[in-house]
């Protein structure tokens, strides 16, 4: 069961149908802003090569991944070290430039799901749709999974990540579990 | 080999006879075939008596084939599997499936209870609305439900799974007929991603049995072709044993999956619901054929002809060995036709209508079936079931009969014409109308998110369906004008218009002289239509009648509201797997396992899943929150408070943005402050309480109740989007972030200074209200000196992965202090004793500011905010609101939360309750809050206590706090 495993972990292991792992705690930053977005753009772009996303759903990004949960709003989720040290430069360079920064690396959970299945484990939790051409690779949201607040980033056509409030990681690994169950595939502990 | 049954024939069909399939119904062993149905099962082996009716417990034989069966009720399984109300049409027989009849003593064949059928007068419409009424209904209700016999409920918990799915599509089809899979298959052509919803098992509705051609081919491999080319698409989703249940806003249509039927014991779930959004839905429904009405209409053996038809071809079972047919169209032809070729005696077919297709005639003249024109069933014979069939001539005006004869058989076939499934249709807005050439309730308008298709576009369009060669085969709905379908002569009392639900003429005719008028109204007095196959078979036959009572047109009736589910749908299937631990989320503080491991009993608050108490070996709940409450008290305590609420605002307008929520003037707080604050909503009613903290001019904090984090921060959100778009500011939910571990008692600082924080943490440095971001362990963390126990507290907010690490250097730096962890339960207590507000425990949805004793603050604070305004109104100024007030007890005896107060000078019903309750952590002594009408002016007074319109308990009203009261200790 979920209570024993630790991180990081996976929670079923079928290459064939669907992978899900709860990863190692990543850097997890909330930025949001109150000014225009060109402005932020011009000031973003110091900070990284790519131009930030400002389209709401939409996400860029490998290691560090940039995703745009809102209207001048983002979630930039890395590796810890990369995101510190990046974060780090980040914030006095924007701070006085109308942007908000907040840390939420230790309450985020994260969680991936991957397999040709994927899609549809996470359609049996979650009212959006899911299907390829409406939830395509590169594009986030944010929406009910569980009856929990998660964002969902769609990594590639298999892929995705789930980020959460870690305090319901229990609930949501029980959750997706039991759907696992109901496709019948095989749960591992790791 | 099966054991034959005597109705089933030798051939035809759509069964395995070499499969035997056993069974018991009504503790008999049976047997079928596989392939069968229930009902068909019971029909092949001579079960006549199938179930009894309602109110006067006549004998009930199968009636439809379908989903419409109104008389084949039954309960399946038994014990904790039980399903009672499940209609034998719509079973898949499956090996030892047990069912019983649900109704009648000693059993349904013989039923003493028949007996209420000789005072069936008495037992008019409404008649329990006028003779129970002493001493009331309930006295009456258990013996009445006893009799009425609506089957057991399960005896244990459901042992059964049930799923909840998603689904999204551009074009759902309802219905897996010839129409569905055209329009379906149309739609995938064009790059539509479909799903098509059969309820049956298999798809090609009547095409699999009804042996017409389509396109030139036989049904079953027209169908078989058309399924092989629609799997062949990617986006096509094929569903049999799924019925569309409703329809709802934006296209969203609920289904009802029964996945495997093949034993009651399985692995899959028992029921799937899902819920589909979709842009278009295609409803290829087709119609349900409607029964004539004449006396004694309900016995065993009379049955609709479309259903008998079927029986025979898709089961191999005759309805009857002698069968009358009786009509008012053209469809039932091919049954007499049908049952001829197939060897049985079909007495004759008689025809309300005086002139009927030459083609048709030329048929039955082929097949040597007397033709009776004019003619219409009057009345039945038969105790058990049907023995003989009166028919008469009819007058050329209809309105008479006037010749009679007596027809012996034991199946007699009735059809009164179709009407369109349109459940769905009329939940998505569209408007029927009652046509007086179909005698059908038909679509009277085009919805851009519903098409039609079929015979559910109505009896005369549906060879206008998508496709034509496809669909002018599915033609069995064309022809002429009905005849009529209600016999002109006969006792009322004895023609039956709901079956289930024994509903006769007569109750309609009362309803009608009782001046209920509207259709809506008729029903639910006469209960028409509200059984459990909600009236397909009958609402339309009763919107006739009572036109033809009142004189006026069909059409101007109306009809009842069509309210989903179409079909049954069990619980647990909308509950899906929201059961159990997954009925609502839940949530963990990062040292979860630590109390855990301490042996914390853990309640839910809320979603949090917080340690109640930690009780030791052998120590109960209740001395467990005792010892931890004094333990805070005298020495010092470490509580887990991470779920409290913490939202960041960011931006130069944050504090500015602030001032419009609380009651409290934030303007003058300074950096690293905190001020406890109340929130309202519009209307002045507290809702959240906390403190604002301000780390820098574009950075606050603030705190909210445990509970309502979210729900603040929707709150923050929705102003700030709404209505103050222009503040600049940012908010940002952190309470997972930050864990809160509260440091509690008199050695608190010197227990905290063991962990050596880099800054001065005395009381001069760091006062009460004060906030310092500081470093732990090495950890950054923020410390905030607020306190809601009354007792000198550090809170220690640290990121949440590092709680564990400062909790446990906290609990070793305390051990010579004896240190120990505390619950909610004694933080409750603890606030208690201070008089300290706990939201939604001690207020409800009228308490404002001046209730709780903050009616100054808020009147004194100049600027604008959230429910200012409302705290104005006249019924907000009143003095004799209820007011927070502390109650001492008189006694030893322990309050109770939710007890109501009355005032001993005043004559109200109520006078307040109490809202909180435990004892005085030193003095041991029962101590309450409680809202009390006019509570300050009334301070030292003596009030009663009640439960249970009982007086339980004295207390003493008093001002708060019980326990330092100058606050010494918080400040100290």
């Amino acid at each position: 069961m979920v209570e024993a495993i630790a991180k990081p972990r996976d929670i079923s292991n079928d290459a064939k149908s669907t992978h899900v792992a709860v990863l190692p705690t990543r850097s997890v930053w909330r930025v949001r802003s109150w000014c225009t977005s060109k402005n932020w753009s011009a000031t973003l772009a110091s900070w990284q090569s790519a131009t930030w996303p400002m389209e709401v759903g939409t996400a860029i990004g490998d290691a560090t991944r940039v995703l745009c949960i809102g209207r001048l709003d983002w979630l930039v989720v890395c590796d810890s070290r990369v995101a510190e040290e990046q974060m780090s430069c980040l914030a006095p360079s924007v701070e006085g430039c109308l942007v908000a920064i907040a840390d939420l690396s230790a309450g985020t959970a994260s969680v991936k799901i991957s397999g040709c299945n994927a899609r549809e484990v996470l359609s049996v939790l979650c009212g959006l749709d899911l299907h390829p051409s409406s939830f395509r690779v590169g594009q986030c949201t944010r929406t009910r999974l569980a009856q929990l607040p998660v964002t969902i980033d769609c990594l590639s056509e298999l892929s995705f990540d789930c980020y959460f409030s870690q305090s319901f990681e229990k609930y949501f690994l029980l959750s997706i579990e039991e759907v696992l169950a109901g496709f019948g595939y095989p749960t591992r502990s790791k | 080999m099966t054991r034959p049954g005597p109705y089933r024939l030798a051939s035809g069909g759509r069964i395995n006879r070499q499969k035997p399939v056993p069974f018991t119904f009504n503790g008999k062993t049976l047997y079928g075939s596989d392939g069968d149905t229930l009902a068909s099962a019971l029909l092949a082996t001579g079960c006549r008596i199938v179930s009894r009716s309602f109110k006067f417990h006549r004998p009930r034989g199968v009636f439809s084939a379908g989903v419409e069966e109104p008389n084949a009720i039954v309960e399946l399984h038994g014990g904790a599997r039980s399903v009672p109300q499940a209609r034998a049409t719509l079973v898949p027989l499956m090996s030892h499936l047990a069912a019983n009849s649900q109704t009648g003593w000693p059993n349904s064949r013989v039923d003493a209870l028949r007996l209420l059928d000789c005072i069936a007068p008495v037992l008019a419409a409404g008649f329990y609305n006028k003779t129970f009424l002493w001493p009331n209904w309930h006295a009456y209700e258990p013996f009445v439900r006893q009799l009425a016999g609506g089957g057991n409920t399960p005896t244990g918990p459901d042992p059964d799974r049930y799923e909840l799915r998603n689904a999204h599509c551009d074009v759902l089809v309802v219905g897996g007929g010839v129409s569905g899979l055209t329009a379906a298959e149309d739609a995938a052509s064009a790059g539509a991603r479909v799903v098509v919803v059969e309820q049956e098992s298999a798809l090609g509705g009547r095409s699999r049995w009804d042996g017409r051609l389509i396109d030139g081919f036989p049904g079953d491999r027209w169908v078989a072709a058309a399924v092989a080319r629609m799997k062949a698409l990617k986006h096509v989703r094929l569903m049999t044993g799924t019925a569309a249940v409703g329809y709802y806003n934006t296209g969203v249509v609920a289904l009802a999956e029964t996945p495997d039927c093949s034993s009651p014991a399985r692995e899959s779930p028992r029921e799937r619901f899902w819920v589909v959004r979709t842009k278009l839905v295609v409803l290829a429904t087709g119609a349900i054929e409607q029964p004539l009405v004449f006396a004694n209409n309900d016995r065993p053996g009379i049955m609709l002809a479309g259903a008998a038809r079927r029986y025979l071809r898709e089961f191999g079972v005759a309805a009857g060995r002698r069968v009358m047919v009786a009509t008012n169209n053209d469809s039932a032809y091919a049954t007499a036709i049908d049952l001829n070729n197939a060897g049985i005696n079909v007495i004759g077919i008689c025809d309300s209508r005086s002139t009927t297709n030459d083609a048709l005639l030329a048929a039955l003249h082929t097949a040597a079936i007397p033709h009776w024109p004019s003619t219409i069933p009057v009345d039945t014979i038969g105790f058990g079931a049907l023995k003989a069939a009166k028919l008469g001539r009819l007058t050329g005006d209809k309105v008479r009969v006037e010749h009679c004869e007596t027809v012996a058989c034991d199946a007699l076939l009735v059809s009164g014409g179709w009407n369109p499934l349109l459940h769905l249709y009329s939940q998505a807005g569209g408007t029927l109308g009652y046509r007086d050439d179909t005698g059908a309730l038909e679509a009277t308008e085009t919805l851009p998110s519903v098409e039609l298709v079929g015979s559910a576009r109505g009896y005369l369009a549906a060879g206008a369906a998508t496709r034509s060669t496809a669909v002018q085969s599915d033609t069995r709905l064309t022809g002429a004008r009905i005849g009529i379908r209600v016999c002109p002569t006969g006792n009322p009392g004895r023609q039956w218009v709901d079956l289930r639900h024994d509903v006769t003429v007569a109750d309609l005719q009362l309803a009608v002289r009782e001046n209920f008028s509207s259709i809506e109204h008729v029903k639910r007095y006469t209960t028409v239509g509200m059984a459990v196959d909600q009236g397909k078979t009958s609402a339309t036959v009763a919107i006739e009648v009572v036109a033809h009572l009142r004189h006026i047109s069909a059409s101007a009736i109306g009809h009842t509201t069509l309210r989903p589910p179409f079909v049954p749908v069990t619980m647990g299937a909308i509950a899906g797997a929201e059961i159990g631990k997954r009925f609502a989320p839940s949530r963990c503080t990062p040292l979860h396992e630590w109390h855990e491991q301490r042996g914390a009993i853990f309640h839910d608050y809320g979603e949090w899943h917080r340690a109640a108490a930690y009780p030791t070996s052998g120590e109960s709940i209740a001395d467990a929150i005792s010892r931890e409450q004094r333990t805070v008290r005298t020495g010092v305590g470490l509580f887990d408070g991470s779920p409290l609420g913490k939202i960041e605002v960011h931006g130069p307008d944050a504090l500015e943005f602030l001032d419009h929520f609380y009651v409290s003037n934030l303007s003058t707080l300074k950096p690293y402050r905190a001020r406890y604050s109340l929130m309202l909503n519009e209307s002045g009613v507290v809702f959240d309480d906390g403190t604002i903290t301000l780390l820098d001019q574009n950075h606050a904090i603030v705190t909210t109740t445990s509970g309502n984090a979210e729900i603040v921060a929707a709150w923050l959100e929705e102003w700030h989007q709404c209505e103050w778009p222009n503040f600049q500011v940012a908010i940002i939910p952190v309470t997972d972030q930050w864990s809160t571990i509260a440091l509690t008692g008199i050695h608190a600082r010197a227990v905290l200074s063991r962990l050596r924080p880099d800054i001065d943490i005395s009381n001069s440095a760091f006062p009460h209200l004060g906030v310092r971001v500081c470093h732990l362990l090495g950890r950054r963390t923020r410390i905030y000196r607020v306190s809601f126990s009354g007792e000198l507290t550090y809170e220690i907010n640290t990121p949440a992965d590092t709680a564990q690490e400062i909790w446990e250097a906290l609990i070793s730096a305390g051990e010579s202090d004896g240190l120990v962890p505390y619950g909610v339960e004694a933080l409750l207590a603890l606030r208690l004793e201070k008089g300290f507000l706990h939201i939604g425990s001690d207020t409800d949805g009228s308490t404002i500011p001046d209730d709780v004793g903050w009616g100054t603050v808020a009147t004194n604070k100049r600027s604008d905010f959230i429910g200012k305004r409302s705290l104005y109104l006249p019924a907000n100024q009143r003095t004799d609101r209820l007011q927070l007030v502390g109650l001492a007890g008189v006694n030893d005896h322990d309050m109770v939360a939710g007890s109501h107060i009355r005032l001993r000078h005043l004559r109200e019903i109520t006078d307040g309750w109490v809202t909180s309750r435990g004892r005085s952590g030193l003095s041991n002594r029962p101590i309450a809050l409680g809202l009390v009408r006019a509570g300050r002016a009334n301070l030292g007074a003596t009030i009663d206590i009640y439960d249970a319109g009982r007086v339980v308990n004295q207390a003493r009203i008093t001002s708060l706090p019980f326990f330092d009261r100058a606050g010494e200790r918080m400040n100290g």
